[in-house]
Formats: structure tokens, C-alpha cells, sequence
């Protein structure tokens, strides 16, 4: 039993109809178990990801892409500790508004959140050829490597990427240990951080207590 | 190429994750051994539950089916239909190697899932927690103390509303702690009856077992030379048999025992915090009346808020605030001018969508799968938060039940979907203070609950009300700007949010301790009763704090000589922790419950008093004072009246 579980919060930005909700619907569901967790539909979903020794609970908010929108963003990526750009590869305009929300969250979201670069939808090139495709997979690299953002090709169809990158994000999120707040009572993104301390304690103790030499 | 982009990005990972993408790309297996769905919650089982999965209104196949429409076609797109499974199964099978299947991915998922396992089920919820069905009279006393304590007279000015939070979020934390302490000394008891129990007590027995406990002690300690120092709390895990001084390993079934009561006592706390946030709103109803009446003084001094909370209990009429929260927003008119102009352009946009001069459902793209019937439902829920809640939990509640009707009626699939229809309820129900309900919720649920759906549900209401403010005239077609009449377009193009500057409330979600940012208005000639080390003695706190209070009434002039929320804490954590602070008074405010009946106090210096002996009861608890002593104290504090003030 795995008790160190940090929450972050991942926001997604991008574009109506890139697939936003597609992806972390595709996440959230990859597996048939139970899921007691609370959520709202598919605007706001939770899924747990072991890396390492411990796990990270994603509470993933999904942000309305309309642009008229688009103002009321920054209320929903406050205190974001994670956020994933969502593209269509076959929509060039699409893209451009992905360059538009990395340049907006370095400007106003905080200062360490880790940003990830989807280009959703790969699978109609796969069924259509590259004909399809309207942003090749170079220009999104591009733009990865200058804004030091994480990047993959996606598809919330077929499930292509889906789960790596969210791995990849919840891998590079700098995690904070129960210790490190441990006087940050009622901590926004640690609910229960005062009860994780203790609950750590015992099951430190509890590891120990195994060690009967 | 995909395979190389995703080969490039492998590298960036761990080895363990990117043995995981190595299995998935070679096997077509999925690496989603990391993902696990959760158990551990069992308090949440009633809320929400993942879509695909429990909730067969919200699969993923029409999540994906829709993503890939046109804009256009979005909002035309809500229906199910099994064409569309079809077609997007038929999909996922001819999908290329580089590709693993939805279909093979999921199957593999299920056999590798790892689970959290929670140690406790429903029956020890229902049998432990649901049980609960109030504040226990200890808890309860602590509250009664906050209600004391919020109506004295200790501030320079009144409290604007952020300091009033402020105030508030430090008493939930404290009520927090003062839950946890309970629910220990409670087990405590439990444990110290219980002979059997190898815990706490077996531990403070070896501990006075001499040189052999202390090596049993250190053995353990050696042996898990990474467990952090703690303290007494954790000794427990490595009680010892003191009959044969040989230390006892807990079993695992103790351990889980133990894990097990952590769970359920962390569950009883957030059911004792709800209690505690509905009590206390509640209280202030009560109070409010009672408390003015005897003492006309206390208005002229009109030091806090709630005391001119409305009253009105068992109020079953319809349209009327069980709680008028203009009254609790007085001290901060921005709000209530914000709330009034937002309520104007609302209204308007409802009698604009009445008379069809606009059409809102089209103007908001609202679902085309919308029922009049789901409106009927979420107008219910608005005059439910609106005319019939009053804690900010049981709005906040009623906030996520008009999320879950949406989620289970409408379907949405995206936040655009939730946003239009919130916006489209909002402005037909045009419920009564919305904005300040909305705020209210912000500034008063305890901010360690607010978290998760709740958070996300608040800031979708919050963005709803934005989106309104930020409608004009400008955004209707030309044909409809030109129906509109002048007052009209001078109401819908008013920007609320540039004429009203509200105080910026991003803390209020983020910070967990309001205090560093709302200074409260204290009036501290003396900083010693405000402050969490200010008391130092029994009488001489106790005397102080009761001349402190006796003095604004007289003369209507606030001074701080009460204890703050945090001598409050001190109280409560003397009598649970036992041990611990034995130094602060406990019984302070019991003494203070009674103070307004001296209110002829005129003038009063606090010098050094010479009864003698009068130290004597410094290191006594409230609770063991004896009828005769308290009536000593009594005497003590006549003696110091009459000597200070010879006037009187």
C-alpha cells in the first residue's frame, strides 16, 4: 500500500473540439476497476499513476476552449501545478491558439507548473495518410524544445500516448514530501496533509514493525 | 515517424516508467500498470463516480465521437446512439500496430491494475461515522466558546468580511485540531480499558520499567534507524511486555488495527467539521437576538457582524432567506453593490430571453439535448441554496448536486457544455444573491475542505457570474442591438467587475493561513490575550481578560483584553491533550460566558494584587475547581475591583 500520494492539479487548455475531454477521459478510464473518487462528468475527473515510490493523484480540470471563453481561463488554472495544451493535428488553427495558452500560462500561471504539448487526433492520419495531417510533428517539437514543454502525438481514440503523457508529466512535477509542509496546514493541493503525516508515521512504523530481526 | 517521436520522449522518463512504455510498444501491452483506481474514500462513496466506468451516460466513445466534430457540429451532438459505438469500434480495430487498441488496452489494464486498498469498508463507515449525528458536548462546548468569543467587543472598527474570514478559517483550523485531540484521548480511554490492547499504556508502563524498557526501547529504535524521532503518539506502534521486558513487535493485524482507526478517525473529523460549520451559522441565528436584547450596549459598540445577524428560525415561508447574507456582507458594500448591479443585468437578460428578444439558448449554445424538465430541476436546487441553506458546505453541496443533475440529465461532455448550461440556468432562474452566496461559500467553507469537486464546481459558478458580467450589447447580432432599448444597453454594458473593485480574494483558495494576510483590527493596548503565548497565568489572564471586556461595555470603547480564537484552541487542548500545555488556563471563557452582567466597571489598572495565596490556583484546571474555590476567586476578583477602583 502505497500512503505517499501527492495531488496535483492538471488543467487543460486548448482549443473547442481538439479532444481535450476525449484524452483525459481515455486516461481516467483504462481501467475497468472502480473508481469511488469523486468527478463531474467529464469536466472533472481524478485518476491515481504509481511512478516510482509513490503516487500522484491527478484532479484534472477541463476549461471551456470556446474562445468567448477563453477570459475566464485563469480562474480555472490558479494554482495549477500541471497543465496539458491540447491540439488537432489537422487543425493548423488549432495550434496556433496551443501557442497562445503556453505564452499566457508562462506569463500568469505560477512560476514551476509543468506544461505538456498534445497534438491530438494522430489516428486520422493513420486512417487517412499525411495528407491529413496539418501540423507536422516537427513544428510541435519545435515548439516544445523552446518553451520547455513536454511533447507527444496523441490519440484519445485509439489511446496512443494518452497514459505516457500524463506519466511523462506527473514524472517531472517537483514533488513535495509530507515533511515539507508538514506546518502547511490546510494546504489547497493537500487536503490532508497534516493526517498523511501521521498516517506516514504509522506506516513507517509499520514497515518496521515487519522487521522482526 | 510516431514510433520515433515516442522513443524520443521515452528517454525522458525513469527507468521504471520507461520499462513500462517499452512493454506497451513491444507488446501492445499497456503500461498502465501504474494506474490504479481509488478505494481509499469511503466517505465520498455518495458523490460522484468515474463516467465510463459506473456511469453509463458518460462513455468515451461519445467523449471521442464528439472531440472529433466540427465546433458547429458540437452542440448538435449529445445523443447516444449505438451507430456510434459501431463505427468508432470498428475504428479502433483497424488501427496500425504503432497503435495499441482502446479495446486490448483496457482488457490488459483490468489484469494489471493495482489497487490502493482502503482498510476500511462501508459497514465500519456506517457502524463508526454515519452513526454520528452530532457534536459531541465537548466539541460543542468549543463552538459555543468561538460564539462567545465573536461577540465581544475586541476590535478597533468592525471586521470587513475578509477579516471576518480570516477569523473564521482560524477557528476551523483550531476546531480541526481540537477534533483530532478529542478522538485520541477518546481512544485513549478506550485503550486503558481495555487490558488487551498492547498500545499506549503498556508503552507508558515500560517506560517506567527502568533500564530494561528503555533498551527494549532502543532496540526498536535501531532496527529502524529511518523511521523519524517522534513522538509519545507513535511510541504506541512499538509498545513493550513489561512482564518479561522483551519487546513486543506489533503484529500486522495491530498495525492494520491501528491504520484502520487513523482512517476512521480522519472520516469522524470531517464529519465533525461539516457539524461544525452547520453549527455554527446556526448558532449565530440563534444568538443573534439573544444577545442584543440584554445589553442595548453592545449595538452602539457594533463590534461584530454577527451579532445583527438576522433571525429567523423555522422559517418555512417561501422566498425568504433562511440567512440574509447582505447583513453578514454590510461591512464590505462593495459586495452588496456588486451582487445588486449583477442581479440587475441578469434580470435583464431574463426578460430579454422572456420576450424573445433574444434567444439564449441559441446565443449560449446550450445543449440540443436540454429539457425544460432539467431546468425545473436546477431551478429547485438554486431556491434550495438561496432561501433554505445556510452553512456554506450544505450550498457548496447543493452547488455540486446541480453539477451531478447536469452530469446525469444533459450529458454534457465538455466544460463548454457544463459553462452554457450554468450560465443559461443561472440567468433564467436569476436566483436572488447569487454572487454573494457564491462568495460566501469562498470566504466561509473551511478552506481545507475545499478542494477537489467542490473547488471545481465553485469556480465554474464563479465563472458563470464573470461570463455574465462580461456580456454586452456588442455580442447580440445587429438586429437585435438595434431592438434594444437605451436603459437596456445600459445596463447589459456596465462592466461590474471595473466599477466595483472587489478585494482580491486569491489567497482566500491558496493560502493556507489567512492570518499572515488579513490583519485583524484588534484594539491591543494589551497584545497578551490576542496572541497564542499571551497568557500567563490563570487569575491573572482570567482577571485581565474579564476587566478587559467589562470596559467597552460601560462606556462603549472597545479594548482587546478577551483571548483571541487561539486562546481558545489553548483551552480546548488543555483538556484534551491531558499532558500537554498545562501552563494555559483552561475555563477562560466559561468564566467570561457571565462578565456582561458587571458592566459598572469604570475605571480599572491592573497592578499586582495582594491577596495572598491568590497564585495558588494557577496550575489547576477549571474542571477541578470546587464550588468554595471558585467562590475564593470570586472574592479575589471583587478584591481586585474594589482596590483598582475605589470609585465604583
Amino acid at each position: 500500500m502505497n500512503s505517499n500520494v501527492a495531488s496535483v492539479k492538471l488543467v487543460l487548455l486548448g482549443e473547442a473540439a481538439v479532444g481535450k475531454s476525449s484524452i483525459v477521459v481515455r486516461f481516467v478510464s483504462n481501467d475497468f476497476s472502480e473508481n469511488k473518487e469523486p468527478t463531474i462528468g467529464a469536466a472533472f475527473l481524478t485518476q491515481r499513476v504509481n511512478i516510482d515510490d509513490h503516487t500522484i493523484k491527478f484532479e484534472i480540470w477541463d476549461t471551456a476552449g470556446q474562445e468567448r471563453f477563453a477570459s475566464l481561463a485563469p480562474m480555472y488554472y490558479r494554482n495549477a501545478q500541471a497543465a496539458l495544451i491540447v491540439y488537432d493535428v489537422t487543425k493548423p488553427q488549432s495550434f496556433i491558439k496551443a501557442r497562445h495558452w503556453v505564452k499566457e500560462l508562462h506569463e500568469q500561471a505560477s512560476g514551476d507548473i509543468v506544461i505538456a504539448l498534445a497534438g491530438n487526433k494522430v489516428d486520422l492520419i493513420e486512417e487517412n495518410g499525411e495528407n491529413e495531417r496539418k501540423v507536422a510533428t516537427e513544428e510541435g517539437q519545435k515548439l516544445a524544445d523552446e518553451e520547455n514543454l513536454l511533447f507527444f502525438e496523441t490519440s484519445a481514440k485509439t489511446g496512443y500516448n494518452v497514459n505516457e503523457i500524463f506519466l511523462a508529466v506527473g514524472d517531472k512535477i517537483p514533488l513535495k514530501r509530507p515533511n515539507d509542509n508538514a506546518n502547511e496546514n490546510g494546504s489547497g493541493n493537500n487536503q490532508n496533509s497534516s493526517r498523511v503525516q501521521l498516517t506516514d508515521a504509522n506506516a513507517n512504523a509499520a514497515n518496521a514493525g515487519n522487521c522482526s530481526c | 515517424m510516431q514510433l520515433t517521436m515516442k522513443d524520443a520522449q521515452v528517454e525522458s522518463f525513469k527507468p521504471k516508467v520507461e520499462s513500462a512504455l517499452k512493454d506497451e510498444s513491444v507488446n501492445g501491452d499497456n503500461s498502465t500498470k501504474s494506474l490504479e483506481n481509488t478505494t481509499t474514500s469511503t466517505s465520498k462513496v455518495n458523490v460522484f463516480h468515474t463516467p465510463p466506468i459506473s456511469n453509463s451516460k458518460f462513455d468515451l466513445l461519445k467523449s471521442v465521437n464528439t472531440s472529433y466534430k466540427t465546433s458547429d457540429q458540437i452542440s448538435q451532438v449529445s445523443v447516444k446512439s449505438s451507430a456510434t459505438t459501431n463505427s468508432i469500434g470498428a475504428t479502433s480495430t483497424t488501427s496500425s500496430s504503432t497503435m495499441s487498441s482502446s479495446t486490448t488496452a483496457n482488457t490488459s489494464n483490468s489484469n494489471m491494475h493495482v489497487g490502493n486498498e482502503s482498510l476500511i469498508n462501508e459497514e465500519d463507515v456506517e457502524k463508526e461515522v454515519n452513526v454520528l449525528k452530532e457534536l459531541p458536548p465537548e466539541l460543542m462546548k468549543i463552538l459555543d466558546l468561538f460564539i462567545v468569543d465573536l461577540k465581544q467587543p475586541k476590535y478597533a472598527k468592525p471586521l470587513t468580511i475578509l477579516q471576518l474570514s480570516s477569523v473564521f478559517q482560524n477557528f476551523y483550523t483550531s476546531f480541526d485540531k481540537n477534533c483530532f485531540q478529542y478522538l485520541q484521548n477518546i481512544q485513549l480511554q478506550n485503550n486503558s480499558s481495555n487490558s488487551n490492547v498492547s498500545t499506549y499504556m503498556n508503552a507508558r508502563e515500560t517506560l517506567s520499567s527502568g533500564l530494561s524498557g528503555l533498551f527494549a526501547r532502543s532496540r526498536s529504535s535501531s532496527v529502524n534507524s529511518n523511521v523519524p524521532i517522534r513522538g509519545r503518539r507513535s511510541s504506541s506502534l512499538f509498545s513493550s511486555d513489561s512482564t518479561t521486558n522483551v519487546t513486543q513487535m506489533l503484529s500486522p493485524e495491530e498495525i492494520n488495527k491501528q491504520l484502520k482507526n487513523n482512517e476512521l478517525n480522519n472520516l469522524k473529523i470531517e464529519k465533525y467539521m461539516e457539524f461544525c460549520e452547520k453549527d455554527i451559522f446556526k448558532k449565530i441565528i440563534d444568538v443573534g437576538t439573544s444577545a442584543i436584547k440584554p445589553n442595548e450596549m453592545l449595538k452602539s459598540t457594533s463590534i461584530n457582524e454577527t451579532d445583527e445577524l438576522p433571525t429567523k428560525k423555522n422559517n418555512t415561508e417561501k422566498n425568504t432567506e433562511l440567512f440574509k447574507l447582505s447583513q453578514l456582507f454590510k461591512n464590505s458594500p462593495e459586495y452588496e453593490k456588486y451582487s445588486n448591479l449583477l442581479h440587475k443585468k441578469i434580470k435583464c437578460l431574463n426578460k430579454l430571453n422572456a420576450d424573445n428578444t433574444i434567444d439564449l439558448k441559441k446565443f449560449l449554445e446550450v445543449p440540443s439535448n436540454f429539457q425544460e424538465e432539467d431546468f425545473i430541476v436546477a431551478e429547485k436546487i438554486f431556491n434550495e441554496l438561496i432561501y433554505n441553506s445556510i452553512a456554506p458546505c450544505e450550498k457548496l453541496g447543493l452547488l455540486v448536486k446541480l453539477h451531478r443533475s447536469m452530469t446525469s440529465s444533459t450529458e454534457p461532455t465538455s466544460n463548454d457544455e457544463y459553462l452554457s448550461l450554468l450560465i443559461y440556468y443561472v440567468i433564467r432562474a436569476n436566483p436572488k444573491n447569487i454572487f454573494l452566496n457564491t462568495q460566501f461559500i469562498k470566504l466561509f467553507r473551511y478552506k481545507k475542505k475545499l478542494v477537489e469537486n467542490e473547488l471545481f464546481v465553485l469556480t465554474n459558478i464563479e465563472a458563470t457570474l464573470t461570463f455574465i458580467d462580461s456580456i454586452k450589447t456588442t455580442d447580440f447580432s445587429k438586429e437585435t442591438q438595434e431592438i434594444l432599448k437605451r436603459e437596456t444597453q445600459e445596463i447589459l454594458d456596465i462592466s461590474i467587475g471595473k466599477v466595483v473593485k472587489l478585494p482580491s480574494l486569491h489567497h482566500s483558495l491558496s493560502s493556507s493561513n489567512l492570518d499572515q494576510i488579513v490583519e485583524l483590527p484588534l484594539s491591543d493596548n494589551i497584545n497578551r490575550s490576542a496572541s497564542y503565548d499571551g497568557i500567563k497565568t490563570v487569575l491573572d489572564a482570567s482577571v485581565k481578560n474579564i476587566l478587559g471586556r467589562i470596559k467597552p461595555y460601560a462606556y462603549g470603547k472597545p479594548i482587546s483584553r478577551s483571548p483571541s480564537l487561539t486562546s481558545l484552541d489553548n483551552t480546548a487542548t488543555v483538556k484534551f491533550s491531558g499532558k500537554e500545555n498545562e501552563q494555559f488556563p483552561t475555563g477562560i471563557d466559561e468564566t467570561l460566558i457571565g462578565d456582561n452582567s458587571t458592566p459598572e466597571v469604570e475605571k480599572l489598572s491592573l497592578k499586582t494584587p495582594t491577596i495572598n495565596n491568590w497564585k495558588k490556583y494557577r496550575d489547576l484546571n477549571f474542571e477541578d475547581l470546587k464550588v468554595n474555590e471558585l467562590k475564593e476567586i470570586f472574592e479575589v476578583y471583587k478584591t481586585f475591583a474594589n482596590k483598582n477602583s475605589p470609585e465604583i
